[in-house]
């Protein structure tokens, strides 16, 4: 599916008409422009000061979006540094020296300065460490203003100086909402430039990955403070504006729900883009009012009168359950969401008009390729257990791991799967183990256990059905003691495996932490939990490697004994030869994803596996 | 003893084991599923309201009432998981931070639909006059009742942890996850069981809470997130730590209540919390690895 929709967009990049190309660039700008022309020409009060109010608030997202977006920087003080702003032009604006712009830049300044202080942790601490601190910041500067607000006597909050340029006094409706509007435009132009230039680049570095950005000569902490800087400075100017235009600055309003409010309009709207921060603003703020209207206008039953009766504090909590649905059904937010469905539908006139050359001829070719090698499987009276058809693992980059292989194995056979680092083995193993099924990780082909296709099985039901992998890493939990690894498999706490003297050097360990064990031992004990999980088909990933040659031999016998006194299955993935070559039943050869050998271990071993099998090079 | 000391005293054991509950819980399931939960404070309202809906609307016995607030938090824990976060397995830890806000948000909304906005005081169900005096240490029975609930319940939850096969699995999942499900450990059902002891440790303390003071759900909401700081002192990933970083935490605030006065009791917490994110963020007792992530 992505696939095909990726050569979908090709194609719509391809075609979109010139003119429209031209065009778009412009068309937020245009929409904008006419939406706020259009309400300051006929809205209503109402309508205005709503408008000035989503316009506060967008300004405010897009500032917090310039951290979370880009910067990839959690905050929860966005309601700290709008006090910051707000505070600073109550206090300014009545001083003689204060009049209407000036208290927006020294906003500007002490939210910079608040930036930096809260950035500083960044020095050393990330992710969910740095929201912490912003959610101590938070806390520290309300109580600062609620002391405040005490100390001056201005309990019931603080009122600025109403604005005036020029001697012109700003009024409530039109001349706000214009000021507003060309500010916030002024602010989407600064971050557009900001973002196509150095600063958003070193940015989205650090959001992808902070190591690789300081390992190509980025300097993370310096990028993450100036981010930590220029957001705050942003928002206090929302908060300087906000305090403008409520007229009243008090401690409460500032509060945690605040904060998460535009947390929630960056997730609504999409994270990372500028639409998407102004889109979210109005959703969320115009959410309430949509929803007292519905209900308004909803005919009377039962349901309507319990909103009716309600709907104060459904509107209080509607923004938590939009972030919620949003999460589950939209994560990538509103405007990321339409232009996608933008694209798709341009696309689609696109190839209605022109149809797309046939794709038959590429069909064609991958049935033309025929020069596969003749398939073999070990031939054997047991049932066959598993069989692998046909099978396919790609991973997201497109990189393809397992190219078409076959594979067969009875039951109470010992099957190896030999290849060098990459061919593919591994791979195969988690495809047949139910690994992939949560990850983005294309698996085709059937996977037949019993002749029952368990393919996109998650790796409990595969388990259950009893397939149990032993993988190459982590295949102890290194935080628990031997004897509670035993327990986690067995209700009797592994009292069966006494009988097996292969896990005998286990008996004397059973206390000790599983991190503490050798290698040796680890795989002794991951070999016995499995164990002790009955399998019918043992998979296990690297038995040998990194053991010593003792140890290997060990195993080699052990893994003998368990079959030829138990019956039970194995499929080994091993790097070496000699030790598969020793105890295996059958062989496959894997090379680039695909098998290029296979027969009895005699067989194989003719072949010269230090070269390379060249046969598909 | 001077006797404003003494009761201080008395105070930091008392909130001290309100945190150490809220935190442990919250140690839970932050190693079993990394979700750092901002809804403690909401699960805290929720245990509130229903105990106080039993005792004192049902006419339930205190005992009673106890067990059934603890049965169904435990069972709204776990729904959360299976309704809500299950869906969000593998997100980045953002996302799931902002879950948790959003969950938070709407929780509260659903106790105001039920029980309506306002606050309630409860009855004296416990004896608060004192029941042990050590010199001007007085104890009452309900700070008896306070501090022994919450270590029993953490006991309980210690002893699973390590006994249990059930808590063993978890420990298996919270150590390496991958493996723990190729070895038939269902993570999800052991994701939904720590959803279900967070909410639980929560809620029993909002209950404390509630019997202490008064059931507010702004002040439940409030203590809900200072029992941040006292989990990041102990270190967000150990036990041990969230015990004892709340009892020490309780001390620093009875501590600035006494020198500077009550309203700073909670921004001492916050000051606390930005000292140890500068100092040492892996706390006091904390795995190094989780602060590298």
């Amino acid at each position: 599916m992505t696939a095909s929709a990726r050569a979908v967009l090709g194609l719509e990049r391809a075609r979109s008409l010139p003119a429209l190309r031209r065009v778009r660039p412009y068309t937020g700008w245009l929409l904008g422009i006419l939406l706020v022309a259009f309400l300051v020409a006929v809205g209503s009060d109402f309508a205005l000061f709503v408008t000035g109010t989503v316009i506060i608030y967008a300004i405010s997202a897009l500032g917090l979006d310039l951290l979370m977006g880009r910067a990839g920087q959690v905050s929860i003080g966005n309601a700290a540094l709008m006090a910051v702003g707000a505070y600073v032009t109550a206090i300014v604006s009545t001083k003689p020296w204060g009049p209407f712009p000036i208290p927006l830049l020294i906003a500007a300044l002490a939210g910079g300065l608040v930036g930096l202080v809260v950035g500083l942790p960044a020095l050393r601490l990330r992710g969910i460490y740095l929201a912490l601190a912003t959610l101590a910041l938070h806390f520290i500067v309300q109580f600062g203003a609620d002391r405040y607000q005490q100390k001056s006597g201005q309990i019931s909050g603080i009122t600025p100086d109403a604005p005036s340029i020029f001697g012109f006094q700003i009024q409530y409706g039109k001349s706000w909402v214009i000021l507003l509007a060309v500010l916030l435009g002024v602010v989407v132009l600064v971050l557009r430039n900001v973002f196509r230039h150095q600063p958003g680049r070193m940015w989205m570095a650090i959001r992808e990955s902070e190591l690789a950005a300081a390992a190509i000569g980025v300097n993370a902490t310096r990028w993450k403070i100036a981010a930590f800087v220029t957001s705050s400075a942003i928002v206090a100017i929302a908060g300087s504006l906000f305090a403008y235009y409520t007229q009243s600055v008090s401690s409460e309003t500032f509060n945690l729900d605040f904060a998460i409010t535009f947390i929630v309009m960056i997730i609504i709207g999409g994270v990372g883009s500028i639409a998407g921060a102004i889109a979210g603003a109005t959703i969320v703020t115009m959410a309430p009012y949509a929803l007292t209207t519905i209900t308004d206008h909803l005919p009377s039953s039962p349901l309507s009168g319990w909103l009716h009766s309600n709907i104060f504090y459904l509107n209080n909590g509607l923004y938590g359950l939009l972030v919620l649905f949003f999460l589950l059904y939209q994560p990538e937010g509103v405007v990321p969401g339409l232009r996608r469905l933008g694209r798709w539908a341009v696309a689609r006139v696109a190839a209605a008009a022109a149809p797309p050359p046939a794709v038959a001829s590429a069909t064609a070719a991958v049935e033309g390729d025929a020069d596969e090698p003749e398939v073999r499987h070990l031939q054997s009276a047991a049932r066959t257990l598993l069989r692998v058809e046909n099978l396919g693992v790609t991973y997201r980059t497109g990189a393809r791991a397992v190219d078409g292989i076959e594979l067969e194995v009875p039951e109470g056979a010992i099957v190896a799967l030999l290849g060098r680092n990459g061919a593919g083995k591994t791979s195969t193993l988690r495809a047949i183990s139910g690994f992939f099924g949560s990850e983005r990780v294309r698996v085709d082909g059937r996977i037949l256990v019993d002749g029952r296709d368990v393919a996109g099985f998650s790796p409990v039901r595969a388990a259950k059905m009893g397939l149990v992998l032993v993988p190459e890493r982590d295949k102890v939990f290194s935080g628990l003691r031997v004897s509670e690894h035993l327990r986690i498999a067995d209700r009797e706490r592994g009292e069966s495996l006494r009988e097996e003297p292969l896990f005998a050097p286990l008996w004397t360990r059973l206390d000790s932490p599983a991190g503490l064990l050798s290698g040796g031992e680890r795989q002794l004990l991951s070999l016995s939990t499995a164990w002790l999980l009955r399998p019918r088909l043992l998979m296990i990933d690297e038995l040998s490697l990194g053991l010593a040659p003792v140890m290997i031999r060990r195993l080699v016998a052990g893994v003998r004994e368990l079959r030829d006194k138990h019956g039970m299955t194995f499929l080994l993935v091993e790097q070496n030869a000699a030790a598969a070559l020793e105890v295996a039943d059958w062989v496959y050869v894997m090379e680039a994803g695909r098998v290029v050998v296979q027969g009895t271990p005699a067989e194989v071993a003719r072949h010269n596996l230090l070269t390379p099998v060249s046969a598909h090079a | 003893m001077n006797p404003q000391i003494a009761q201080a005293i008395v105070g930091t054991l008392v909130l001290g084991s309100l945190y150490a509950l809220v935190g442990v819980g919250f140690v839970i399931l932050y190693r079993a599923t990394g979700v750092i939960n901002f809804a403690q404070g909401s699960y805290m309202v929720l245990g509130g309201y229903i105990f106080w809906s039993l005792i004192e609307q049902h006419g339930f016995s205190l005992v009673a009432s106890l067990l059934v607030t603890i049965v169904v938090l435990a069972a709204a824990g776990a729904a959360t998981y299976l309704v809500l976060l299950r869906r969000m397995v593998g997100a980045a830890e953002f996302v799931l931070v902002i879950a948790s806000l959003g969950l938070s948000v709407v929780i509260s909304v659903i106790v105001v639909l039920i029980w309506g906005p306002n606050g309630h005081t409860l009855r004296e169900n416990i004896p608060i006059t004192p029941l042990v005096s050590l010199g001007n240490l007085h104890f009452s029975g309900l700070d008896f009742f306070s501090i022994g609930l919450a270590l029993l319940i953490i006991v309980v939850l210690d002893l699973g942890m390590r006994y249990t096969r059930m808590g063993v699995r978890m420990r298996a999942v919270a150590d390496t996850p991958l493996l723990a499900s190729l070895l038939r450990i269902n993570i999800h059902t052991m994701s939904a069981i720590a959803w279900g002891i967070a909410a639980v440790c929560a809620g029993a303390a909002g209950v404390l809470y509630a019997q202490r003071t008064s059931l507010d759900p702004v002040g439940l909401q409030a203590l809900g997130l200072v029992a941040f700081p006292a989990i990041l002192l102990g270190g967000i990933d150990s036990i041990r730590g969230a015990m004892i970083g709340g009892v020490l935490l309780a001390a620093v605030q009875n501590a600035a209540i006494i020198v500077f006065g009550g309203e700073w009791s909670d921004v001492i917490a916050y000051v606390v919390l930005l000292l140890v994110l500068l100092v040492r963020p892996r706390g006091l007792f904390g795995s190094r690895e989780v602060v590298r992530l």
